[in-house]
């Protein structure tokens, strides 16, 4: 399953197994490295990523056969390598587990699948994720209804992208497929039993160290790998997940001493595989700036409403482990912002805001479709037990 | 014939085999079925309040965390036997629990008890398996209080036994780079006994080129470097052939490109950042 399949799957609700070894004794190499890791994190509080670069889809790599793609028989896209150009701002706030991000995503789309950039807005204020997209159409009357979704409850569906992971590692936080990076939940506190020592490698010239975690117990069993390197303060240096053995997603992270003496992300490139195994999308981010402010402010981690801007505020029910559904999201109401900022409460038909939930869970779909952050979804269990 | 009463038995009986799949590690589960008597020429006995509701807590003979044990390719013959667990728990009356592989060969399994209702189910690849995919199931049967044998789970075990020198990475994806260019990344073989002696490398292709930088009999280190000569996704499979007093081992490394087409008269992408 590749990985689209695999986060339409997760459609279904329904989670695996974290793996047949959770619960032995842990690997004390495995602990060290977890260990190495924590001391990373607690070295900072705040920091802001400005990013930049290209995503390429190569030269007829999408076929008819590549699930959500729709070609028809043959017919190959793009007719030339498409690229496009990525932006992306991340300001976490470690201390209270808050952040903004704000992007310029190219996505494929369209009747010749080829890239168009799409600009989104996220943010969470520790209560509530606010989201979001630059409309396509410049006409106000083919816009979607609402323009601000503000999400609370399980927030499965806001995971950060495997395009973000590297702003991670660098910080010793390592997400994981049944651990991934949520809105609310930066530092995913993993097993220890469910990884193991994989053996050594060499990347660029640095004897690294590989572990990987316990492949799950679905039908293509998954499982990532992670190459630390010991050089450069045991960050992760590559991170890639396979699926039935076959490499789904692998990047590599290139670190630099930044000069407040850390060793933080300096480029990375993201290669997303087919199921069988066939490069994609490629995506070459540098950083441009690394900014770790001492301060951060509230108004950071909250979007700008504008006047005559609708928000639609729902709550997602369910736990982390399964992404929920929009027919079973709770509505909070509908709103407009007044002239004086304030929210004011629009009385419509509930159809309008069950289609705007629904956009909601598409688009971050949609947007962590391109860049998933390892695995979110699990193919059907057998169903039959005594 | 209006006002006289007829009596009828209906046995009713429910599946209590099949379960949503959410619901798959419950020891217990709740049941709720309504039935609803439907009398020749379509109306319903008594009106709508006729029927019963059924409801009970169905409860599983034996329930375990997995129903399968996925060991990948992380066994390697030679190296550390690999161990995968699942609990079991039971939740009726019983005597004991027995497990039994279909195929012997394939895996070792141990039991061992946690309480009185809880299993540890410890189950690895046996040593003497040759390399490739292995695949058993593992019957998990209750013996109730009466010494009856009762099916309980079944566990699905599946994997892909490696040679004893394992290969990092075992597939090379060297991203995209400009046609002309050629990339190259290190690949390291690791035995876990002493005494591998190189035999040969083959390369299915004229653009790939495998330099050994170091061996000492069990660590073995090579440079691939791959030629991009056209536009597009390209691979290729290297094979190492190694031997030491007693046998011969092969591992495959697979190793692919793809090639930027221009595009406007100049290389799109931009180059790495």
């Amino acid at each position: 399953m590749n990985t689209f399949m695999r986060s339409v799957a997760l459609l279904a609700g329904v989670a695996a197994s974290a793996g047949s070894a959770a619960g032995q004794v842990p690997d004390p190499r495995i602990e060290e490295v977890f260990a190495t890791w924590a001391k990373q994190r607690a070295r900072f509080t705040a920091i802001e990523y400005r990013v930049s670069g290209t995503a390429t889809v190569p030269a007829g790599v999408l076929r008819h056969d590549d699930v959500g793609m729709l070609l028809p028989v043959e017919q190959h896209r793009p007719t030339v390598d498409d690229t496009g150009k990525m932006e992306i701002l991340l300001l976490l706030d470690l201390a209270k587990i808050r952040f903004r991000r704000e992007a310029a995503i190219p996505l494929t789309g369209g009747a010749d699948r080829r890239l168009s950039t799409r600009v989104s807005h996220n943010a969470f204020d520790g209560t509530q994720e606010w989201n979001w997209l630059k409309p396509e159409h410049p006409d106000p009357a083919k816009r979607g209804r609402t323009d601000v979704h503000l999400a609370t409850g399980n927030l499965r569906a806001a995971s950060f992208g495997f395009t973000d992971w590297p702003m991670f590692l660098g910080l010793g936080i390592v997400p994981t497929d049944v651990k991934p990076l949520l809105p609310n939940r930066f530092s995913p506190d993993l097993d220890p039993t469910t990884f193991y020592i994989h053996g050594h490698g060499v990347l660029d010239g640095a004897r690294c160290l590989v572990i990987r975690t316990v492949a799950d117990d679905t039908e293509r069993p998954y499982y990532l790998e992670y190459w630390i390197d010991p050089q450069q303060a045991g960050l992760v240096r590559r991170v890639v997940t396979f699926s039935d053995r076959v490499i789904s997603t692998q990047q590599d992270v290139t670190y630099a001493k930044h000069e407040s003496g850390h060793w933080l992300p300096r480029s990375w490139v993201c290669t997303l595989h087919t199921a069988q195994g066939k490069p994609f999308r490629i995506e070459r981010l540098r950083v441009d700036s690394i900014r770790l402010p001492q301060e951060v402010k509230d108004s950071d981690f909250e979007l700008a409403l504008e006047p005559g801007m609708t928000v639609s505020k729902f709550h997602v029910p369910g736990d982390e482990n399964s992404i929920v559904l929009a027919d079973r999201t709770i509505s909070r109401g509908e709103f407009v912002v007044g002239p004086d900022g304030r929210l004011q409460p629009i009385s419509g038909p509930a159809v309008g805001l069950w289609f705007s939930i629904r956009k909601w869970v598409g688009l971050l779909l949609l947007l962590s479709l391109v860049a998933v952050g390892g695995r979110v979804a699990y193919s059907l269990p057998a169903g039959r037990s005594r | 014939m209006s006002g006289q009463t007829k009596k009828k038995t209906i046995i009713v009986g429910f599946n209590l085999t099949e379960r949503h799949p959410d619901e798959r590690h419950d020891t217990l589960r709740s049941l709720k079925q309504s039935v609803l008597p439907i009398i020749s020429g379509g109306s319903r006995a008594g009106g709508r309040q006729a029927g019963w509701v059924f409801t009970g807590t169905i409860r599983s003979r034996v329930t375990a965390d997995s129903d399968r044990i996925a060991f990948s390719d992380q066994p390697n013959q030679d190296h550390a036997p690999v161990r995968h667990s699942v609990t079991l728990r039971v939740a009726v009356p019983h005597q004991r629990i027995d497990v039994r592989a279909d195929t012997p060969d394939v895996v070792q399994t141990e039991l061992q008890p946690l309480g009185a209702s809880r299993y540890r189910l410890h189950v690895s690849p046996h040593p003497s398996l040759t390399e490739g995919p292995f695949e058993c199931r593992i019957a998990v049967e209750l013996i109730d209080e009466d010494g009856q044998r009762c099916p309980g789970r079944e566990i699905r075990v599946q994997g892909v036994m490696q040679s004893p020198l394992r290969a990092l990475p075992a597939a090379l994806s060297h991203g995209l780079s400009p046609v002309g260019s050629s990339p190259d990344a290190d690949v390291v073989l690791a035995a876990a006994t002493d005494g591998w002696v190189l035999d040969r490398v083959e390369v299915d292709s004229p653009h790939v080129s495998v330099r050994e930088l170091a061996a000492d009999g069990r660590q073995f280190h090579f440079r691939v470097r791959h030629e991009v000569v056209r536009p597009g996704e390209q691979s290729a499979q290297i094979t190492f052939t190694y031997r030491n007093a007693d046998r011969r081992s092969r591992v495959g490394v697979t190793s692919s490109v793809t090639g930027e087409t221009k595009r406007n008269g100049s290389v799109a992408g931009g180059g790495e950042p």
